[in-house]
């Protein structure tokens, strides 16, 4: 190996690496350099852009030979250019980052963009940065980004970051600067003294006995340190969300294509790859069931010892058959949906070792960090206390980080050889190997009177929950209670069963399999309101949840029930595209869709508590603790926004420490759209507390009543005579007094247990919204391109609209993928360019409308949105095809060729 | 494994005529990368992209003339290109992001030779011609020869392709290019082609009446491949608009489709009408 000499951010750099290594592993792996991320390895997501003699490349798609004696800039060579500190507060200011996992490699092409065009079209800027897949920001504020650069770099001058901090508002997310410098260190980005890499071996085979490993090979390989298998797991050999049924490395058998067998501990990833080909597993093949109809079969193959129905849950409500009876027209279809990626831009990845104190650490990219915690616990036998879960910045999660991957890997591997250790998954492991969006078999019935109210909905799901557990009972609760709609349904049957296959494993996935059984209810309604005669906005009206009202389960909703504001809030753009359709060209044809939604905030059924501590610091900053981990979504900002506003304080006066179990309280997962609403709530009683013992001492300080002082601007004041405190003259006198000024407040919503039944109130509150789309359809080819997009949501109180809207637009992005092109074939679709999720050209424009019907028991009013944002998005779009063609979709994507084929009658 | 790069022709002639094994040839190396990555590091390589007589573009003889490792870039910003030979700026702006526009060459995705590649549709459309330097010497051979099944082309080990002529046609004459994916966004670049049709005609001066017209259709068979039935229902024809409907169902009779990952042969077959026929009316509509 000769070494390799080029320029990196303006200086000469030698590296010992072979030539036809990536450019960006040389400048990751070797160089340390880790703005440029590593997010398919295959040129497709642009992640790892940087400058190559001036013009964007993706260094993964460049031989480091092919760099030599040549210019390469990274997002950390900008760092001292004027141009970088405009686009950095220009990505801040308009809300472009959220998870910043691609943000690195935006701001370089956007940097090369803008010296090209200085004053770019919005078209423009969308062609320029086609090549970088965001699953977050939906693009729209990254547009926005972009085109206010451009602004600013026309004016010549950068406005101040300084915005108001509390609710309301749209301060800069705290962790934005270090996310678009390229700093913030997700899971591959750590890098510890003497760590070793991991490669996990796994079953090419969907079903197989396993007859023996032998792992003398690898072991004879040089670097390779230890090879891991079941017997090595010193604690319990399962892990799972409720029911533990997944081995951490596998015992007799393996269940689904992908399943981890063995764990290769080395010196170097070269190393451990190596190893890991030289594993010899003896699998004798077992007969494999891959749909659940056919796992349902007596004759098929039982996958667990408690058969292969993981779970059937039903919701019974009234008398179906007397209000199918009622009923003067009855619809009746089966739906489909496929399996879904996540498809977060960061692959899995993390880090383990023992710190100082013996304590096992773990630094991951997650979605809950006390989750992690327990579960690596059991797996290696010791108490949670002996182990340490810290979140490293996180580039999406989408439910998919709510699941253990690395996490089990690295606690074992580093506890059995004491070494510090790292496991990065590449994406094609990340599709093999982590879970998806259940595919489910919905058939919906549904009874309705000739003015178009419902009378009955019975409705049966089968959904393919693969090869172990994870989130398949409550996924599938979740849907038999959502499945009826944010309608009045006077007599319900929903019954539900989830069943094992030999196919991926099923999770947890932005809207908990609402957006399955939406699609299903909302085509049904759009097929009503066409037989009734009505327009489907009206039939919606006609039948929507109202305050008084109640739901499927029983469940009387008093509060915060806006689905008729957001109807009504989209109603005006109908009419006006229903009076000007816009002219049908030569062979594309054009329509409008409609379709509601609801989603229950939080666990389905159960507790779900948050509790945050907070505390003044000695400097007189307040100090948020909690382990609420923000992935992107920016429950971060929201919570010191909280704070701001109960204690009048700027943003720069608050502290934050987050997502670490050794110190920050158990503020539950991100999940369910809960974080805002729970943990926002247990902030905003924290803060009260602080505020009132602020107050109490100070007062006593001031010799004046408590009644006459208040805290604001980073004092505590008496009214009456004008004397005040600083909270650090405050803290100083605290801690001569020994007073603890730290406040710990714990927030669990109610919801009561379902019945069997399926009666109860599940959950606390509901998010509501209406989604509007308009879209192209071409008749000859089947092309669907989505033109305009509305959507409506009741967010109870958009406590950072900037970041409600990020949400929205996000969340309706993935719902066109959803819709369109969106379907993980396993062993077919393996990166980006085969499962295709939309990009920037795709996008089209979107609308937001908030609606506020605050919610007694939220922070300020506010309840959930980020799940909310994708489930109707589907249906509305399909719905604007049948309007623009005439053809129902009933299958999951609309794929030119189904959209064809449906035009044509085939099949 | 040793890396080469070649900074001149003669160089890499000299690496070539020495070599013991048969060197990977890098151009771009936006499919070998992704491909090949173990074999890049396993064999020799040869990186060919910075030999100046490849990457340049030149009129030579009524032909105009693309070395191989031009880029995507270099095609879309070429003036020679715009004037003599606008398909190739339309496939290449329909060819991946900027950042692979930067790095992939026309050469390689000649060689990929995936029945799906834009550019390579485009070629065949163009009755482009292929040179191709082999221990010495330089052979030229159409590229429908030189392409011979999915990843195969007529290339014996050590040949290099160096470059492309493609022969210029007297105005008026016009060309096309439709792309059909499966995003939503028509003609999406980020995208492999379900089917893509490339046309090219030539317009008799003064009149209506076509001389003749190329259609070349895209991943519907092994290789692009020609629609000569479709051809053949418009030569020497006005392209009004039951012929042009014509020609263009003609074109299934030239398909062979497989399914795949993407779309089934079935609708491939039923779309490829459409397709051509989007194709060949930008055609017409650019035939001044």
């Amino acid at each position: 190996m000769t070494a390799l000499t080029f320029v990196l951010n303006g200086r000469p750099v030698s590296v010992q690496a072979p030539p036809a290594r990536s450019l960006l592993e040389v400048l990751r792996h070797d160089l340390r350099c880790t703005g440029p991320k590593n997010g398919c390895l295959e040129g497709e997501c642009g992640a790892c852009s940087v400058l190559l003699d001036g013009e964007p490349v993706t260094a993964c798609l460049v031989p480091v030979g092919k760099a030599a004696g040549r210019d390469v800039v990274t997002v950390e060579g900008l760092h001292d250019t004027p141009l970088f500190h405009l686009l950095a507060h220009a990505f801040a200011a308009k809300g472009a980052v959220q998870c910043g996992i691609c943000t690195p490699g935006l701001v370089v092409s956007t940097a090369a963009l803008l010296k090209r065009h200085p004053a770019p079209s919005r078209a423009q800027i969308r062609d320029f940065l086609g090549g970088h897949l965001c699953r977050c920001t939906g693009y729209v504020k990254i547009v926005d980004a972009v085109a206010y650069a451009a602004e600013l770099l026309g004016r010549g001058q950068l406005p101040s970051l300084e915005t108001p901090a509390g609710v309301g508002h749209a301060p800069p997310r705290p962790d934005a600067a270090a996310k678009i410098a390229g700093t913030a260190r997700y899971g591959d980005d750590w890098f510890l003294e003497g760590m070793h890499f991991l490669q996990v071996v796994r079953s090419p085979h969907p079903h197989a006995a396993i007859e023996g490993i032998d792992a003398a090979a690898a072991l004879a390989e040089p670097g390779v340190v230890a090879v891991l298998t079941a017997r090595d797991v010193p604690g319990v050999n399962r892990f799972g969300i409720l029911v533990a049924d997944q081995p951490v490395l596998a015992e007799e058998r393996v269940r689904f294509c992908g399943e981890a067998v063995a764990l290769v501990v080395a010196t170097s990833p070269e190393a451990a790859q190596r190893g890991a080909a030289k594993v010899q597993v003896a699998y004798r093949p077992l007969p494999a069931v891959f749909s659940p109809a056919a796992a349902l079969q007596p004759e098929a193959p039982r996958l667990h010892a408690g058969g292969n129905c993981l779970a059937a849950p039903v919701v019974q409500k009234g008398d179906v058959a007397a209000g199918f009876a009622a009923a003067e027209v009855v619809l009746e279809e089966t739906y489909t949906t496929p399996f879904i990626e996540h498809a977060y831009i960061e692959p899995e990845a993390g880090v383990a070792y023992f710190d100082a104190e013996g304590r096992l650490t773990l630094i991951v990219s997650t979605q809950t960090p006390y989750l992690d915690r327990d579960a690596c616990a059991k797996v290696l036998g010791l108490p949670p206390e002996r182990l340490r879960v810290i979140q490293a910045a996180t580039g999406g999660g989408f439910g998919g980080k709510l699941d253990l991957s690395v996490q089990p890997l690295l606690a074992l591997a580093a506890y059995a050889t004491g070494k510090a250790v790292k496991l990065a998954y590449r994406r094609e492991e990340s599709f093999l190997s982590t879970t998806k969006r259940h595919p489910y078999e919905v058939h919906y019935r549904l009874g309705a009177t000739r003015d178009g109210r419902l009378t009955a909905v019975q409705v049966r799901i089968l959904g393919d929950t693969g090869a172990y557990a994870s989130w398949g009972p409550t996924v599938i609760r979740r849907a038999v209670i959502h499945a009826p709609g944010p309608y009045v349904v006077p007599h319900y049957r929903g019954e539900g069963c989830v069943v094992y296959t030999n196919n991926p494993i099923c999770g947890a996935m932005r809207g908990f399999s609402t957006p399955q059984v939406a699609f299903a209810a909302e085509s049904q309604l759009d097929m009503l309101a066409r037989r009734l005669g009505l327009d489907p906005i009206e039939l919606r009206l006609r039948n929507c949840l109202r305050p008084g009202d109640a739901t499927a389960t029983g469940q009387v909703l008093r509060h915060s029930v806006g689905l008729e504001a957001t109807l009504l809030a989209v109603r005006d753009t109908w009419r006006e595209l229903q009076k000007q359709p816009l002219p049908p060209q030569e062979h594309l044809a054009y329509g409008v869709g409609v379709a509601c939604m609801w989603y229950g905030i939080g666990n389905t059924a159960l507790p779900h508590p948050s509790t945050v501590r907070v505390a003044l610091d000695d400097d007189g900053a307040v100090h948020l603790y909690t382990s609420a981990a923000d992935i992107g979504q920016g429950v971060h900002t929201v919570l010191l926004q909280i704070l701001a506003e109960v204690l009048q304080l700027p943003l720069s006066a608050l502290r934050l420490t987050a997502a670490d179990t050794l110190l920050t309280p158990d503020s539950g997962k991100t999940s369910a759209s809960r974080q805002t609403y729970v943990t926002g709530q247990a902030t905003y009683e924290a803060a009260v507390q602080l505020r009132e013992l602020l107050r109490r001492h100070g007062a006593e300080l001031l010799g004046s009543a408590a009644a006459e002082v208040e805290v604001a601007g980073g004092q505590v004041r008496c009214r009456r005579r004008g004397t005040a405190l600083s909270l650090a003259e405050l803290a100083a006198a605290f801690r001569q007094q020994g007073v603890v000024a730290a406040c710990t407040a714990t927030c669990d919503p109610p919801a009561t247990p379902l019945d069997a039944a399926g009666q109860g109130a599940p959950y606390p509150t509901y998010g509501f919204a209406t989604h509007l789309a308009q879209v192209q359809v071409d008749r000859r080819t089947g092309e669907v391109r989505v033109r305009r997009f509305i959507a409506a949501h009741d967010v109870g109180k958009a406590l950072n609209p900037q970041a409600v809207e990020g949400q929205i637009e996000g969340g309706v992005v993935m719902g066109l993928g959803f819709a369109l092109t969106e379907q993980h074939l396993p062993g077919q679709t393996r990166n980006f360019s085969t499962y295709l999720i939309p990009t920037f050209q795709e996008t089209p424009e979107i609308y937001p409308l908030l609606v506020e019907s605050a919610e007694p028991t939220g922070p300020f009013g506010a309840k959930g949105v980020g799940e909310l944002a994708m489930i109707g998005t589907a249906p509305a779009i399909t719905n604007a095809i049948y309007d623009a063609v005439g053809v129902r979709i009933r299958s999951l994507p609309a794929t030119p060729e189904k959209v064809f084929r449906a035009l044509h009658g085939l099949q | 494994m040793p890396y080469h790069v070649a900074t001149s022709f003669a160089e890499m002639a000299t690496l070539l005529g020495q070599a013991q094994a048969r060197f990977t040839l890098l151009a771009g190396g936006t499919d070998l990368m992704v491909a090949r990555r173990e074999q890049l590091l396993e064999a020799p390589v040869l990186d060919i992209s910075r030999v100046p007589e490849l990457r340049t573009i030149a009129l030579e003889d009524g032909k105009l003339v693309i070395g191989s490792t031009v880029t995507y870039r270099q095609l879309l910003e070429a003036p020679l290109v715009q004037r003599h030979c606008p398909l190739l700026q339309e496939t290449a702006r329909r060819t991946g992001s900027v950042q692979i526009q930067n790095l992939g060459t026309l050469g390689g995705n000649v060689v990929n030779a995936s029945p799906a590649g834009d550019s390579l549709t485009a070629l065949v459309a163009l009755e482009a011609e292929v040179e191709v330097f082999w221990q010495g010497k330089r052979h030229v051979k159409p590229i429908g020869d030189f392409v011979r099944g999915p990843g195969r082309v007529d290339l014996p080990p050590n040949g290099v392709v160096t470059r492309f002529f493609i022969p210029l046609v007297e105005a008026p004459w016009g060309s096309g290019f439709y792309k059909l994916v499966n995003r939503a966004y028509p003609q999406h670049p980020m995208a492999i082609a379900v089917v893509s049709a490339a046309v090219v005609v030539k317009r008799a001066p003064g009149e209506n009446r076509l001389l003749w017209a190329r259609v070349a259709l895209g991943a519907v068979a092994p290789t692009p491949v020609r629609a000569r039935e479709s051809e053949a229902l418009l030569c020497g024809q006005v392209p009004e608009a039951t012929c042009v409907q014509r020609a263009a169902q003609a074109a299934v009779q030239a398909v062979s489709p497989i399914d795949d990952v993407r779309a089934s042969a079935a609708y491939r077959r039923q779309v490829t009408p459409a397709v051509v026929e989007k194709a060949l009316r930008a055609a017409l509509e650019a035939c001044q």
